[in-house]
């Protein structure tokens, strides 16, 4: 049964690819949202199973050059660590914003629904903070923000179990992954 | 492109084995390095894999699937062999058998042992007292958890209740500090705190450690606060600094405004660890029996893996093994088999320095020794074959059931047997002329049945339409065990030096003649002059005149007989230069034909001829004597009254197979009858009445010494036609003048 469970786990990481969202932040056009959507049936298997959910949002800010490959700045990285707490109940969230000397957000949160909504998206990313002082990019005609989100259930066996399945498919394979891929968010509505 | 590939085939198979392996290997790598870098999502330490293990596991996958293809390669090519029955297939299938039967079955038990093993050990982590155990002690955690949250619910509710039905405290700070101070000390909480709307602290009472920073309480949680302002009480657990709190968080409605109680209870650090180290056995327990079976059957995958490598290892190396052992048997055999077609350039590639590498150097110097022995006897036999060839004599070897075992040119060309033919496996009567077959058998069987060792006999034969005169030598072949192999004829023609033997002869007897008859000439012709001088005027004067004419005449005619004679005997000897025949022809039969009106000559000159090495003035007399000959015997013709008009041809063509310039001289005369055919060359033979019979002889004089043939034959319809061949380029002058050294080509 448990090795359905896990198999279900796994087929459902192959198999479901939830996209990535991106809406204004606000009426003032100077964040914006990253939204994850898409069935993630396996996310409270994951956590009930003594793992950790982790959710990594990328984000940078590119501009479209005519004949040549595009100019993109540095990637903006936000990342989220959802478990849950046998003891109380309770889901613990981590949260890092800015990967920097700051300790990250620790919060707890009752319920599975409460988690999900704030682990599932990234609200309000200065596009500021985006573009680290490269204002042009921000005035740019054909400006505009690729985003992805990458989702894996951590743990300390299905790590080796991951390396496992990577030497059955060669490496090609990662089925404790989830890749959106990049989504290009226009920031000036094209002509 | 099929050249490259074959190119890169002969490469690979010649590179050694070490570079094959580093080869194999970096292949490997660079594979493996470029999926993983080309993965997405690896950067900043995020799903970070073991490079070290994922190049490993990688590279095994590879060896893995590449020995799989080697090894089944390897087999179909063995099942192939085998079935062709190569010799060294079934040694290489025995070892094969030998190595995996030696490799596989403990690697089977290994691996069936340890595959039980695992299995026992993994179904060990889940045993019933070890889950007991730890649900228990979760259990455990949860109830105290649930007490302190419980506590801390009950002391904000019944403190909420209190402060909310007694408002007028608040306008009293002291006193509402100790009213929260009352309930913590009662409660035992940390900390109790009441915070306004904006967040602001309004009152608080603490434990004494707060004062310290490290003691400190945690922040507020932003949504437990949120909601408590929105008049839902939260209870929840909060860490700081790796230190627990169990924390109330109670709406608290007073004087029109609402405000947030905050009870804090702080868990012992002591408490706070093991609490954690439950939870982490409990969610680690969780993930174990989560992963249970696929966990086991990763490691029994890995454990077969490992497993598979080795076999498939082992019965790599065991081809390995046993190609090199029978490969080079098998070469060994390849080069017996070569040698026995007579291939002796066959080399076997010594592969190593041990018995069979001795085995191969040896059998390797065997044929090399035996190609010097083989290029020394081909050197001996082409030596002789040369020396055959260039013999003026035919040689013919037979053994001892009258096969021809060898024959030279020389003896091809005197019998006329065709090259493409080959007189090679005939017997003697196949090859020679009877009239040549009987005397050669007849001499055979003489030295067979005397026992001699050598005997010759003198042979007259017509060969291509001229008589030959053979001198056959046979001689016996003897082996080295005295035993009598074979016999060796040698054919001597002996035509020429016959015929020049007897040309000298007459040459002499004509120069004696000549000289003899020549003395006494003058005198009896001056003898005769004066006795018709001295009878002039006698009554016998006419008789004596008449008598003295007939001597007078005769003696002339005997004198130009004599002449022709001397002549003959003091022919020049020949001045070659090189020259045009047709110019010959047509310059000598010119005269003829203005004196011989009654005669039609034609003259059909050959294109493209070739300039022959000739003596002008000689061959000129050849005509005139052959055209000479051909208006007498037109004259005999005419005296006959024959219905056509008498003529003579001269034709000249090029054979350019046999490098012969060819001048044909016919007429449509009486002919020659065959009888007399075989001595018309011979001097004084003639058929005419004033004929000398030097003209023919001198002709073959002529030619003879040009190194060319004269031949008669019947001319069509009637006549007779002398054919004249005359080599373009004169041969070498035959061993019959030059004595040759011993070991060298003539």
């Amino acid at each position: 049964m448990r090795a359905i469970s896990f198999l279900l786990i796994f087929s459902g990481l192959i198999f479901a690819f939830p996209s990535v969202d991106v809406r204004w932040g606000d009426s003032t056009s100077e964040n914006i949202n990253i939204l994850t959507a898409g069935k993630a049936d396996w996310i409270p298997r994951c956590l009930n199973s003594g793992m950790e959910v982790r959710y990594r949002f990328e984000a940078q800010l590119c501009r479209r050059r005519s004949a040549w490959f595009d100019s993109c700045l540095g990637k903006r990285v936000e990342t989220h660590r959802l478990s849950f707490d046998p003891i109380t109940g309770s889901y613990r969230l981590v949260s890092d914003r800015l990967h920097d000397a700051v300790p990250p957000e620790e919060k707890t949160l009752k319920s599975y629904q409460e988690a999900l909504q704030e682990t599932g998206a990234v609200r309000s990313m200065p596009l500021a903070f985006l573009a680290a002082g490269h204002n042009k990019y921000l005035s740019a005609r054909r400006a505009y923000v690729n985003v992805r989100v990458l989702v894996d259930c951590k743990g300390r066996y299905n790590e080796t179990l991951a390396k496992i399945s990577r030497v059955i498919t060669l490496g090609l394979l990662r089925p404790n992954e989830y890749d959106s891929g990049w989504e290009s968010f226009m920031l000036k509505a094209e002509k | 492109m099929v050249s490259r590939r074959l190119r890169f085939l002969l490469w690979w198979r010649r590179a050694g084995m070490g570079l094959r392996v580093v080869i194999f290997l970096l292949g490997a790598i660079s594979l493996s390095a470029l999926v993983y870098w080309q993965r997405p999502g690896t950067e900043s330490g995020y799903s970070n894999n073991n490079l070290l293990v994922f190049l490993l596991v990688n590279i095994n996958i590879i060896l893995l699937v590449l020995l799989a293809f080697l090894i089944g390669r390897n087999i179909v090519k063995l099942v192939f062999d085998r079935r062709r029955k190569l010799l060294g297939s079934s040694l290489r299938l025995r070892l094969v058998v030998a190595f995996v039967g030696l490799t596989l079955i403990p690697a089977a038990i290994i691996f069936f042992l340890a595959s039980g093993l695992l299995s026992q050990a993994v179904s060990g982590w889940f045993n019933s007292q070890v889950e007991t155990a730890i649900t228990g002690a979760v259990q455990i955690a949860r109830i105290h958890y649930a007490t302190l949250e419980n506590s801390v619910k009950e002391g904000a509710k019944r403190l909420v209740s209190e402060l909310e039905n007694n408002p007028e405290i608040f306008r009293f700070t002291s006193e509402l500090k100790d009213t929260l101070e009352a309930e913590r000390l009662r409660g035992r909480y940390y900390t109790v705190r009441i915070f306004n709307k904006d967040r602001s602290q309004y009152v608080f009472a603490a434990n004494a450690a707060t004062n310290n920073q490290d003691f400190n309480d945690p922040k507020l949680d932003n949504t437990a606060f949120e909601k408590a302002l929105s008049g839902e009480p939260v209870s929840l657990l909060q860490t700081h600094e790796g230190i627990q709190f169990v924390r109330a968080y109670w709406p608290l409605r007073v004087l029109g405004d609402i405000k947030v109680l905050l009870v804090t209870t702080r868990i012992a650090p002591e408490l706070t660890r093991a609490i954690n180290t439950v939870n982490n056995s409990y969610r680690e327990y969780q993930q174990l029996k989560f992963f249970k079976s696929p966990l086991r059957s990763g490691y029994l995958l890995t454990l077969a893996m490992i497993a598979g490598l080795i076999v498939f290892a082992a019965i790599w190396f065991a081809f390995y093994i046993a190609r090199e052992i029978s490969g080079p048997i098998q070469r060994l055999a390849e080069g017996t088999r070569a040698v026995a077609r007579g291939n002796y350039n066959f080399e076997i590639r010594a592969s190593a320095d041990d018995d069979i590498g001795f085995l191969v150097d040896s059998f390797n110097k065997m044929i090399a020794d035996l190609r010097k022995s083989r290029s020394e006897s081909e050197k001996r036999r082409i030596y002789l074959e040369t020396i055959l060839s260039h013999l003026a004599v035919g040689v013919i070897s037979i053994n001892t059931r009258g096969g021809v075992t060898a024959i030279n040119q020389f003896a091809e060309r005197l019998f006329s047997i065709d090259e493409k033919d080959g007189a090679i496996g005939k017997t003697l009567e196949q090859i020679l002329p009877a009239e040549v077959y009987g005397p050669v058998l007849s001499l055979i069987e003489d030295i067979g049945r005397d026992n001699q060792t050598a005997a010759e006999v003198a042979i007259i034969t017509d060969l291509n339409g001229r008589e030959h005169r053979l001198l056959c030598s046979a001689g016996q072949m003897i082996g080295s065990g005295g035993k009598r192999f074979g016999t060796v004829l040698i054919f001597d023609d002996i035509t020429e030096l016959a015929r020049a033997q007897q040309l000298a002869a007459w040459r002499e007897v004509a120069r004696r003649i000549a000289h003899e008859i020549k003395n006494p000439l003058t005198p009896i012709q001056l003898s005769a002059q004066r006795l018709q001088k001295l009878l002039r005027n006698s009554p016998f004067s006419d008789d004596a005149a008449e008598a003295a004419h007939t001597i007078v005449e005769h003696v002339s005619s005997i004198k130009r007989l004599a002449n022709e004679f001397s002549q003959f005997a003091r022919m020049p000897a020949a001045d070659f230069k090189s020259s045009d025949v047709n110019i010959i022809i047509s310059d000598t039969l010119l005269p003829f034909a203005e004196s011989h009106p009654n005669i039609v000559f034609q003259f059909v000159a050959g294109k493209n001829l070739p300039e022959v090495l000739l003596d002008r003035e000689q061959i000129r007399r050849v005509l005139i004597n052959l055209i000479d000959n051909s208006i007498m015997a037109l004259s005999e013709r005419v005296e006959r009254d024959t219905a056509d008009a008498p003529r003579i041809v001269i034709r000249s063509l090029y054979d350019a197979e046999h490098g012969n310039v060819v001048i044909e001289v016919s007429d449509n005369g009486p002919g020659i009858p065959p009888e007399n055919r075989a001595r018309v060359f011979e001097p004084y033979f003639t058929t005419r009445q004033r004929g000398t019979g030097l003209g023919l002889a001198i002709v073959s004089s002529v030619i003879s010494e040009h190194q060319g043939e004269v031949k008669i034959f019947d001319n069509t319809p009637a006549g007779v036609k002398f054919v004249i061949e005359l080599p373009v380029k004169h041969k070498p002058t035959t061993s019959r003048k030059i004595a040759a050294a011993p070991g060298q080509l003539l």
